[in-house]
C-alpha cells in the first residue's frame, strides 16, 4: 500500500464531497473557458475580415475619411524600394437588391486580371470576373438568398441603381457575418460607378518584396503621397471596431473572472474543510512517521486528482457553453458569428487555471497541517479554530483594497489604462473576501438578532457553530459574499447605463420616419448609402415637411480614429442634441457656420475643450476646426464630431446618404406612411417608423437586461453550489454532535433547522456586506464609464435589483441546506454518535 | 402490564445484527433481561461483546433485529420517532465514555441544552442546572467550554446533563474510562448516590471492576449473550465481591 492508495480512499470514502468539489471546479472553469472561446471567436471574426480585404497586402494608401482620390499615385509607389505591387481598389457598403428583399453587402471593387496576386479567393461555382462580367458573392449567401450564377441582381449606391448578374459562387471569406450580408467582388470600373466615385478608387494596397522592411518602406511611400493621403497597416482601421467591442469583452472579461475567483474559493474552502475533518487522521500518520513532506504529497496529490478531473469536465463543459453564448453574442451585436473554431489557447488557460487554482488553493492549508505538532491534533478535544483570529490573509486583503483604491483613482483622473478595470475589479473582489473575518464579529450578532427569535434554540445552536468555527464561516459566506458583489456591482452599473441609453433614444429619436438602405452594422458602423438626390423625391411626398441627410464617415483626429456624423442642419428646425453647455439655438448657429460639436468621450479622451480647435485630418490635409459644443452620444461610443452638410463636403467630400431623417407635417404623420412605404417598397429602401425605431431601442435594451439577467442567475448558480457544498461538509464534520443531540432528546425537525439556521446565518453573513459593497463597485464601475464614454452616468440604487438579489442569496442559501438538512435528520444515532 | 411499575427495563430475546452476508458482526444474540426500577446494574464484559450496542438499543439510539425492548411499560417498537426522541428527551439519560459535550456550549449551556430543548422557562432552566452543576460540585468551571475542561470534569459536566431532566433511567457507557481512578471514583459515588436517595435506575457499563462492585446486580456479556448474573448484596464486603468479579473476567 502506497500513500497514493490513501488519496484514492480518501476521495472514494467521501463521495458526496468529491462530487461537489469536482462539480465547483469543473464550473469554474467552464465558465471560464466558454467566456474565453467566445470572445476569441469574436475578435477573431473581425480580424479574418480585416484579412479577407487586405490579403496580402501588409500597406495600404487611403484618404481621409475614406474618400476617393486619383489612383495615379500608384505609379510612383511602385517605383519605390520593397514594393512589389500597388492594387487600387475600391471598398464600400452598398446594398444588393433580389427578389427576397434587401441585404448590406460591402462591395470590393477589383482589378480581375491582377487581383489573385493580392488575395486568394476560391471559385465553387459560375466563373471568375475576367471571364464573364457581374458579381461575385459567398456561396452560403447566395443559398440563404437563393442566387445562383447567371441569377439577375441590383445593387445600390451613393451613385444609384446597377443592374448586374450574379457571375460565380466563392469559398466563404469569413466577412459572411457582415450583417448576415456578404462581400461582393466587382470590377473595379463598375464599383467605381455604383459608389459615384467617377475614376478614383479609395483604397491602394501595396504588396511588399519578401523580407522589406514595413517601417522603413511605409517612411519611403509617406514621403510620396500628396496632402490628405495617408499610409498605413490595414488592421489599424480595425481599431475603431474593437474600440466599440471593448465594452462587451469587458463584460465577459469580468464574468469570467468572477466566476474564476468563486471556483477558487469554493476549492479553497473544500480543502480547507477536508483538512480540519481530517486533523486527526493526517496527525496519526505524522505520529507513526509519516513526514511533513509527505503529507503535503498527499494532499497535493489529491488537489491534482480533483482539479485535473474537474478542469477536464470543465473544459468539455465549457465548450458546450461557448456554442450557446457564441449565438448569443451573435445576437446582441446583430451579426452572424461564423462557427465556432476551438483553438487550443482557451483549453491551456483553462487547464493551467483550473489545476493552478486548485493546487494553489491546496497549497497553503495543505503546508498548515504538514507544520502542525502531531500530538497537538492527537488531543482533538482541544482543538481550536484555525481561522479564529484574523490571520496575515485580512492584511493582504487591506493592502489589495489599498492599492484597488489607487487605481480606481487612476481611472477617474484618466491616468489609468481602462484595460485595467477587469484585473482591479477582480483584485477588489479578493480584497473585500479577506477582510470579511474583519466585520464578522458585527455581522453574526445581526444574524443572532434574525436567527434566534425565528428558530430559538436551534437558532442558538446552528450560529454557536457559525461562531465557533470562525474562518470557515467567512470562507463560506465568501462565496455568496463574491456572488452578491458581482451582481450587485455589474447589475447595477449596467442598468444605470441602460437607463441613461433608453432616456437618450427618449430625447433625440423624434424623426416620424427614418429611410436606410439596410441596418448598419454596428461594429463597423458602416451601412450602404442612398444617392443624395432621393431627398427632393421624398421632400415631395404628401404630408413631408422636413428631410434631413445623415451620413456617418470614418476620420482621424490626430491619431484617434473617429466618426464624422454629417447631417443637415436647416435653419428653422431644432436640433435634436443632448446638449452641454450650449442651448439648441447657439449650437444650430455653430454648426451651420462650420463648426463641430463633438462627443463627451471623445472631448475626455483627447483632452479637448469646448470652445477650443480639434485638428481634422482630410482629403486635402490636415484641417482645424472649432469645436462648438460638446453631446452625450452612445453611437460609436460617443467619439464622434457632428458636422453640418455642407461643412463636411467641403471637408470630407461625402458622397452619398446613410439615412434620411423625415419630419411629417403637423398631424400628418399616419397619412405620410402609405406613399413613404410605397416610395422605399419601389426601391428596395427600408423604412422605419418612429415607432419602429423605439420598439428597435427597447428591443436592444431589453436583450442587454436580460442577458444580465442570465449572468446574475449564473453567477448565483457557481455560488449556490459552493454553498451546498461548504454546508454539506459543515453537516459532515458535525455528525458527532448533531448525534448527541439527538440522544438528548432533540427532534428529527429541529436537527433539520439547526442546519437551515445555519444557512440562514451564512446568508446573513454574507447579505449585508455584499449588497453594501456591491454598491459601492457598482458606483466605481459607473464613475469608471466617465473614462470609456466621456461622461459619467448618473448613478440610482436599483432597488428591484437589491430585492432580487436579497431574495436570491436567502432562497439560495436555503435550497443549499436542503440536502444536508436531511442528511441530519436522517442520521442513525448509535451511528452518528462513533462517527470520526 | 402488571409490572408496569416496578420494572424499567425489560428485553426480550433481544437481537442486533450488523452489516450483511460476509461482514454480518451478531452484536446481541438474544437477551432476555429485567430491570427493577430503581436498581444500580453493572454490565461488564469483553471489548466486543455488544455492552455498548445493548445500552443504544435500550435508549432507542439504534433499533433491534428482532426480540422487544420495553422502557418504563413502553414497548419502542410501536413507538415512532418523535415518540422516542420525547421519551429519550424526558425519561432517559446518556452518559457516554467520550463524554459527546457539544463542543460549542459551555458548561452550563451543556448541562441546560435539554431543558431548553424541551422548551422549559428560562427561570426553571436556571435554577435546574445550577442544582445539578452543585450535585457534580462544578459550579465554579460553567462558564468553560468543553475544550476549556479536564477529561473529569467534562464527564461530570456530562452526568449534570444526563441528571438535568430527572430521568427515570440513566445509561451509562464506561463514565469512568477516560478517567483517572480519584475522579473516577467521584463519579461512581455520585450516581451511587443517585441511585439511593431518588430511585434512579441506573445501568452502568464499565470494565472496572471496582465500579461494578458498587452495583446491586451484575451481569455479565460475552459474544451478545449473558452469560453470567449476580446479585451483590451490601452484606457482601467489597473484597469479596472484587475476587468474584476478577474470576468472571
Ligand atoms: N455500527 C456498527 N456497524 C458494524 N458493526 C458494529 C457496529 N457497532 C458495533 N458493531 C459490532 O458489534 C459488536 C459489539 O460492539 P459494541 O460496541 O457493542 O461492543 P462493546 O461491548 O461495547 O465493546 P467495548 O468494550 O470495546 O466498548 C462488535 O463486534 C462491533 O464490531
Ligand atoms: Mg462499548
Amino acid at each position: 500500500m502506497t500513500l497514493s492508495y490513501l488519496v484514492l480512499r480518501e476521495v472514494r470514502r467521501r463521495p458526496g464531497r468529491t462530487t461537489l468539489t469536482f462539480f465547483g471546479i469543473a464550473l469554474g472553469v467552464a465558465a471560464a473557458v466558454s467566456v474565453a472561446l467566445t470572445t476569441t471567436a469574436t475578435r477573431r471574426l473581425y480580424r479574418d475580415m480585416f484579412e479577407t480585404l487586405t490579403g496580402r497586402a501588409a500597406l495600404e494608401v487611403v484618404a481621409e475619411g475614406f474618400v476617393g482620390f486619383a489612383a495615379a499615385v500608384a505609379s510612383d509607389i511602385e517605383k519605390i524600394d520593397g514594393v512589389r505591387g500597388v492594387f487600387p481598389i475600391i471598398q464600400a457598403p452598398a446594398a444588393l437588391l433580389t427578389d427576397q428583399g434587401t441585404a448590406p453587402v460591402l462591395v470590393l471593387g477589383i482589378d480581375p486580371a491582377r487581383d489573385r496576386e493580392v488575395r486568394d479567393i476560391k471559385l465553387r461555382a459560375g466563373a471568375y470576373l475576367d471571364e464573364r462580367d457581374g458579381i461575385l458573392i459567398e456561396a452560403p449567401f447566395a443559398l440563404a438568398q437563393g442566387l445562383e450564377p447567371g441569377d439577375a441582381v441590383r445593387l445600390l449606391g451613393p451613385g444609384g441603381f446597377m443592374a448586374t448578374e450574379v457571375a460565380g459562387l466563392l469559398d466563404p471569406t469569413g466577412v459572411g457575418m457582415f450583417q448576415g450580408g456578404s462581400v461582393v467582388f466587382l470590377e473595379r470600373r463598375r464599383a467605381a460607378q455604383l459608389l459615384g466615385l467617377d475614376d478614383q478608387v479609395n483604397c491602394l494596397q501595396l504588396v511588399l518584396e519578401d523580407g522589406a522592411a514595413v517601417d522603413e518602406v511605409e517612411t519611403r511611400v509617406a514621403a510620396v503621397l500628396p496632402a490628405g493621403q495617408r499610409v498605413q497597416a490595414p488592421a489599424s482601421r480595425g481599431r475603431l471596431a474593437r474600440d466599440s467591442l471593448l465594452s462587451t469583452e469587458q463584460g465577459l472579461a469580468s464574468l469570467s473572472i468572477i466566476s474564476l475567483i468563486a471556483g477558487a474559493f469554493i476549492v479553497l474552502n473544500t480543502f480547507h474543510m477536508n483538512l480540519a475533518e481530517r486533523r486527526r487522521q493526517l496527525a496519526v500518520l505524522r505520529a507513526i512517521g509519516v513526514t511533513r513532506r509527505q503529507v503535503m504529497g498527499l494532499l497535493l496529490r489529491e488537489a491534482l486528482l480533483l482539479g485535473t478531473a474537474g478542469t477536464l469536465v470543465g473544459l468539455v463543459l465549457g465548450v458546450l457553453f461557448s456554442f450557446g453564448m457564441t449565438r448569443g453574442m451573435g445576437d446582441l451585436l446583430l451579426m452572424d458569428l461564423p462557427g465556432l473554431q476551438v483553438t487550443w489557447e482557451p483549453l491551456l488557460t483553462g487547464l493551467i487555471v483550473g489545476i493552478g487554482t486548485t493546487l494553489a488553493a491546496t497549497y497553503l492549508p495543505a503546508r498548515q497541517a504538514g507544520r502542525r505538532e502531531p500530538l497537538e491534533e492527537l488531543c482533538s478535544h482541544r482543538r481550536t479554530d484555525v481561522g479564529a483570529r484574523p490571520g496575515p490573509s485580512v492584511w493582504v486583503g487591506v493592502l489589495l483594497l489599498a492599492i484597488c483604491a489607487v487605481v480606481t483613482t487612476g481611472f477617474l483622473c484618466g491616468w489609468m489604462p481602462v484595460d485595467l478595470i477587469t484585473p482591479t475589479m477582480a483584485a477588489t473582489l479578493i480584497g473585500f473576501v479577506l477582510i470579511l473575518p474583519l466585520f464578522l464579529t458585527p455581522l453574526l450578532f445581526l444574524a443572532r438578532r434574525v436567527l434566534v427569535p425565528l428558530f430559538g434554540v436551534e437558532g442558538e445552536v446552528g450560529l454557536r457553530i457559525l461562531e465557533r468555527q470562525r474562518g470557515r464561516t467567512a470562507l463560506t459566506a465568501g462565496v455568496l459574499f463574491v456572488a452578491l458583489i458581482a451582481n450587485v456591482g455589474s447589475g447595477s452599473s449596467i442598468r444605470a447605463s441602460v437607463r441613461d441609453l433608453d432616456e437618450y433614444f427618449e430625447r433625440t429619436i423624434v424623426a416620424d420616419y427614418l429611410v436606410r438602405s439596410a441596418m448598419p452594422d454596428i461594429g463597423l458602423l458602416s451601412a450602404p448609402a442612398m444617392p443624395e438626390d432621393l431627398d427632393q423625391e421624398i421632400a415631395r411626398l404628401p404630408g413631408a415637411q422636413s428631410v434631413e441627410k445623415l451620413r456617418f464617415l470614418p476620420a482621424r483626429v490626430g491619431d484617434q480614429p473617429v466618426i464624422v456624423m454629417a447631417r443637415t442642419v436647416a435653419p428653422d428646425l431644432p436640433v435634436h442634441l443632448d446638449l452641454h453647455n450650449v442651448a439648441p439655438d447657439e449650437a444650430r448657429a455653430r454648426l451651420r457656420s462650420g463648426e463641430v460639436i463633438a462627443g463627451t468621450a471623445l472631448i475626455q479622451r483627447l483632452g479637448l475643450e469646448v470652445g477650443g480647435t480639434l485638428t481634422l485630418a482630410t482629403p486635402s490635409g490636415d484641417r482645424e476646426v472649432r469645436i462648438g459644443g460638446a453631446t452625450t452620444e452612445y453611437t460609436a461610443g460617443g467619439v464622434i464630431l457632428y458636422m453640418e452638410w455642407a461643412a463636411a463636403q467641403e471637408l470630407l467630400g461625402v458622397k452619398g446618404v446613410d439615412v434620411f431623417s423625415i419630419g411629417a407635417a403637423g398631424g400628418k404623420a399616419a397619412a405620410l406612411e402609405a406613399p413613404l412605404r410605397a416610395f422605399c417598397d419601389q426601391r428596395g429602401l427600408l423604412l422605419q417608423s418612429n415607432a419602429d425605431l423605439r420598439a428597435a431601442v427597447d428591443q436592444m435594451v431589453r436583450s442587454i437586461l436580460v442577458s444580465d439577467w442570465v449572468i446574475l442567475a449564473l453567477v448565483f448558480v457557481v455560488a449556490s453550489l459552493g454553498i451546498i457544498n461548504t454546508l454539506a461538509m459543515n453537516v459532515l464534520e458535525q455528525t458527532r454532535e448533531l448525534g448527541t443531540l439527538r440522544a438528548l432528546g432533540m427532534l428529527r425537525r429541529q436537527l433539520r433547522r439547526i442546519v437551515l439556521s445555519q444557512a440562514l446565518g451564512l446568508a446573513c453573513v454574507s447579505i449585508v456586506p455584499g449588497l453594501l459593497v456591491g454598491l459601492l463597485v457598482g458606483y466605481l464601475m459607473n464613475l469608471a464609464t466617465l473614462s470609456l464614454l466621456g461622461q459619467p452616468v448618473e448613478f440610482r440604487v436599483d432597488w428591484v435589483l437589491l430585492a432580487v438579489c436579497l431574495v436570491v442569496a436567502v432562497a439560495v442559501s436555503l435550497a443549499a441546506a436542503f440536502f444536508p438538512a436531511r442528511r441530519a435528520a436522517g442520521l442513525e444515532v448509535a451511528v452518528a454518535l462513533q462517527y470520526e | 402490564m402488571s409490572n408496569h411499575d416496578d420494572v424499567a427495563v425489560e428485553t426480550v430475546a433481544l437481537t442486533r445484527a450488523f452489516g450483511k452476508s460476509d461482514a454480518r458482526v451478531e452484536a446481541l444474540r438474544g437477551i432476555d433481561l429485567k430491570v427493577p426500577r430503581g436498581q444500580f446494574l453493572a454490565v461488564m464484559g469483553p471489548s466486543g461483546s455488544g455492552k455498548s450496542t445493548l445500552l443504544h438499543v435500550i435508549g432507542g439510539l439504534s433499533l433491534p433485529t428482532s426480540g422487544t425492548v420495553q422502557v418504563q411499560g413502553h414497548d419502542l417498537a410501536t413507538l415512532d420517532d418523535d415518540q422516542l426522541t420525547l421519551l429519550r428527551r424526558r425519561r432517559v439519560g446518556f452518559i457516554f465514555q467520550s463524554f459527546n459535550l457539544i463542543q460549542v456550549l459551555t458548561a452550563e449551556e451543556n448541562v441546560a441544552l435539554p431543558l431548553v430543548i424541551d422548551g422549559r422557562k428560562r427561570s426553571e432552566v436556571e435554577q435546574r442546572v445550577r442544582e445539578v452543576l452543585e450535585l457534580v460540585d462544578l459550579g465554579a468551571r460553567r462558564h468553560h467550554l468543553p475544550a476549556e475542561l479536564s477529561g473529569g470534569e467534562q464527564q461530570r459536566v456530562a452526568i449534570a446533563r444526563a441528571l438535568v431532566m430527572d430521568p427515570a433511567l440513566v445509561l451509562a457507557d464506561e463514565p469512568t474510562g477516560n478517567l483517572d481512578s480519584l475522579s473516577g471514583e467521584k463519579v461512581m459515588r455520585i450516581l451511587r448516590r443517585l441511585v439511593d436517595t431518588r430511585g434512579l435506575t441506573l445501568i452502568l457499563v464499565t470494565h472496572n471492576s471496582r465500579d461494578a462492585a458498587m452495583a446491586d446486580r451484575l451481569v455479565y456479556l460475552r459474544d451478545g449473550r449473558i452469560v453470567e448474573e449476580q446479585i451483590l448484596s451490601a452484606a457482601h464486603s467489597s473484597r469479596e465481591v472484587l475476587r468474584q468479579l476478577e474470576e468472571l473476567a
